[in-house]
């Protein structure tokens, strides 16, 4: 288990070393999907990482995925990583296996947005759905719905779908696609749950947003190092060391809880697992954001240095796939339901249920 | 700058899981005979409490057995201290030997002094409170003035400490004392710790009430009182060396996070009383840092078991802790208007625990090092200084 974290992180950590370079961020935002970088994802294995090893992945554990897209985040890959590797994921539990090329999943859990209509495996998609990760990049578009007590999924080509170009606040590309009347294939999915496509999204969104505070602590500690006011370093002023510690209690936070979910995302309570790992990274992106930005001064408030890449994303993560408070008040809810005399013991039972390892 | 230590996933083995569920069949017991209520917390001193808890083992339990301990592990220690402490039981009076003195003796003392208080300690017999601070000496105890002077057979000490906690009801104190000048080359030098037993002659235990209204610490005036040279701890003038072994145990714990947790369960009942977006939401936020901290403290636990001295992940432990701790009555205000906490009926627990949470929450970043000290310490582990 950790032989492979070790052989699929490093490999990652010498693909987005070597070409996420500053040049391929910036054009990425101008909307030019990076392919050689995406090549070096698939040969690499990283995409299908999360499917069984008959559809071409390595059945990695959640734990693994995490620790790659740790590296992703920490580098800014701009790519639907985490889409298509749980999509992937998805297609290859409903025996659908192998796709290609990137994808955008779509998981419908709100009234507004796309409907699937019909029965059987014929079925028709209809509505819009107004922010989609990488819609129009990505040549499918992977439809996760409810469907009885199961779900089901279908993959729809975007060149079927009208396009509204937009992009969330960190510049990665979330586009409207409207489908009017589009036939798709309709593949039941059993064993997983509408929740479950949710939780391990999160999850990796999870590894990105924790790579990524890395980064602004390395950034911070760096600049507070070499940048000199008043004849020393920054790093020396007492008040840029309580807040670089700050800083770091978030990066922390975020990566202590992280992987503790990891391990029991699949268990019995991955779901509030997963809803206090949303809260808390939330609450590290808020301090982990303002401080990086703080201690970096103006030159933090450039488009030249890097620190927008990623504070920018960390804006943007902490609310999609749900909000931060979404995910808060779910928390509450499961707690506030149960007698408050077991709220210790249901704290204390989680990895006890489930420990996996 | 690696901050991925806290890999271990809180997760209760075949050890564990029997050891915790012996511990709550012992706390439901004990609440139910009256010993103690969720308003007691744990921060109370009991001293038939502690034997009983003495007399489970769970006193010095990961000491060796020939000094009265059970030779057990520290996450085992980890699963009990928890358990205790989320309950509210009264541990306070056997805490500072427990989590500190006895380590630091198994580590420094002689054998006459393990052989004298440590079994003595395992069972809830002797108390210990901690003498480092002084009027003139706080966050900066490397200027502490308190003297140590070689006499005939022992030292004389002279001298001031403030901020004592529970001397009034302990039997003895861990006291530091400086035995040499201050020297610039080696300010932490000179500095001797000593067992001393609080009814030497000479020395006068005074009272100092605190914000809310209680009386736990003390001033403490040494006036020439005598200690033996056989309680002298470890190596006279290394006294600064020894205690920096213990710092991540003192730090890492739970009693860092979980000051608040009566307050928080009984926040959460008034809130599915009447439920409301907003105020689930604020449950949501406590619960998850509550999980995050449990979740770090429990790797830390493991780290230490294997044998770590996990600094900077322990001091990380005390900073978000202690703010989380803050946290809790600010959110229960929040939650509970002024007017609902004046209405509320004494039966209920939730206005006493919020009084409490609240008098008591300036103190969490402050004792045990202040915010701005252990933010010092992450600084030092981030290569800033
Ligand atoms: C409830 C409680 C129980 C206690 N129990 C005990 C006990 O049992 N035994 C014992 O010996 N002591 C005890 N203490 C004392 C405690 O250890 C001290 O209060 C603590 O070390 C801080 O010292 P001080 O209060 O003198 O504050 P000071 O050191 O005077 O600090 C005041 C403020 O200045 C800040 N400050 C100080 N130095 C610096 C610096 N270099 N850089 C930046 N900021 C700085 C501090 O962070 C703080 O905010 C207790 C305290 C409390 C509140």
């Amino acid at each position: 288990m950790s032989e492979t974290t070790d052989m699929i992180t490093d490999a990652a950590t010498r693909l987005f070393s070597e070409q996420c370079t500053p040049r391929v961020l910036a054009e990425a935002e101008q909307g030019v999907f990076p392919s050689t970088l995406w090549s070096g994802v698939e040969d690499n294995g990283i995409a299908s990482m999360l499917a069984a090893e008959a559809h071409g992945g390595i059945a990695a554990s959640p734990g693994v995925a995490l620790a790659v897209m740790r590296v992703a985040g920490r580098h800014a890959v701009p790519l639907p990583l985490a889409e298509t590797m749980v999509g992937r994921w998805l297609l290859s539990k409903a025996g659908i296996g192998a796709a290609t090329g990137p994808l955008a999943l779509v998981v419908l859990r709100r009234p507004d947005g796309w409907k699937v209509e019909g029965t059987g495996t014929a079925r028709v998609l209809r509505g819009t759905e107004p922010a989609v990760a990488w819609g129009k990049a990505s040549g499918g578009v992977l439809v996760v719905v409810r469907d009885g007590a199961g779900i089901g999924v279908a993959t729809v080509d975007s060149q079927r779908l009208k396009v509204d170009s937009r992009t969330n606040i960190a510049g990665e590309p979330r586009d409207g696609l409207t489908a009017d009347g589009v036939s798709v294939r309709f593949s039941p999915v059993s064993a997983v749950s509408l929740e479950a496509v949710m939780h391990m999204v999160s999850l990796c969104r999870a590894g990105l947003i924790c790579g990524a505070l890395q980064r602004t602590l390395e950034l911070s500690v760096g600049y507070a190092c070499d940048r000199v006011q008043f004849g020393r370093p920054l790093a020396k002023f007492q008040a840029i060391q309580q807040q670089l510690a700050e800083l770091a209690g978030a990066v922390a936070s975020a990566t202590a809880i992280a992987n503790a979910t990891a391990n029991v995302v699949e268990g019995e309570h991955g779901d509030l697992m997963i809803a206090a790992m949303r809260a808390r990274l939330a609450g590290a992106i808020d301090t982990g954001t303002a401080v990086s930005h703080q201690v970096h001064g103006a030159m933090g408030f450039t488009r030249e240095y890097a620190l927008h890449y990623y504070t920018r994303r960390l804006w943007a993560w902490r609310d999609e796939y749900d909000s931060a408070a979404e995910w808060r008040e779910r928390l509450g809810r499961a707690f506030a339901g149960a007698p408050a005399d077991e709220l210790w013991s249901r704290l204390a039972r989680i990895g006890v249920a489930s420990g996996t390892q | 700058m690696n901050l991925n230590n806290f890999t271990a996933v809180a997760h209760d083995d075949e050890r564990l899981a029997p050891l915790r569920a012996e511990v709550r069949r012992f706390l439901a017991e004990e609440r139910a005979a009256g010993a103690f209520t969720r308003a007691t917390g744990w921060d109370h001193w009991d001293p038939e409490f502690s034997r009983k808890v003495g007399a489970k083992g769970w006193i010095g339990m990961t000491w060796p057995r020939r000094y009265g301990g059970q030779a057990r592990s520290s996450l085992e220690r980890f699963v009990v201290t928890e358990e205790l402490l989320a309950a509210g039981a009264p541990v306070r009076a056997h805490w500072m030997a427990d989590r500190q003195l006895g380590p630091l003796l198994l580590s420094v003392g002689t054998e006459q002094q393990k052989d004298t208080y440590l079994p003595r300690i395992a069972r809830g017999e002797i108390f210990f409170c901690y003498g480092l601070s002084e009027p003139d000496s706080g966050s900066d105890l490397a200027s502490i003035r308190t003297a140590g002077t070689k006499v005939d057979g022992g030292w004389a000490i002279i001298g001031r400490k403030v901020w004592v906690g529970y001397a009034h009801r302990a039997h003895m104190m861990n006291l530091f004392a400086r035995t040499s000048p201050r020297s610039d080359e080696d300010r932490h030098g000179g500095v001797t710790q000593f067992i001393v037993d609080l009814k030497t002659p000479g020395i006068t235990v005074r009272p100092i009430v605190n914000l809310a209204g209680e009386h736990d610490f003390n001033e403490i005036v040494f006036d020439d009182a005598f200690v033996p040279d056989d309680l002298v701890i470890g190596t006279v003038g290394n006294g600064w060396k020894q205690v920096t072994g213990e710092l991540a145990h003192e730090r890492s714990g739970p009693e860092r996070w979980l000051n608040t947790f009566s307050l928080l369960v009984h926040l959460v009942d008034r809130v599915a009383q009447h439920p409301n977006e907003r105020d689930l939401e604020k449950i949501g936020r406590l619960v998850s840092q509550l999980w995050t901290l449990r979740q770090m403290s429990f790797s830390i636990a493991t780290l230490l078991e294997q044998g770590g001295t996990p600094n900077l992940e322990a001091a990380l432990i005390k900073d978000l802790g202690t703010l989380y701790d803050q946290e809790v009555p600010a959110v229960a205000r929040q939650i509970v208007s002024e007017e609902v906490r004046a209405g509320l009926s004494e039966e209920d627990y939730l206005g006493e625990l919020l009084d409490r949470a609240l008098y008591y929450s300036p103190s969490y970043t402050i004792r045990g090092g202040t915010k701005e000290i252990i933010r010092g310490v992450i600084a030092k582990g981030l290569g800033l200084r």
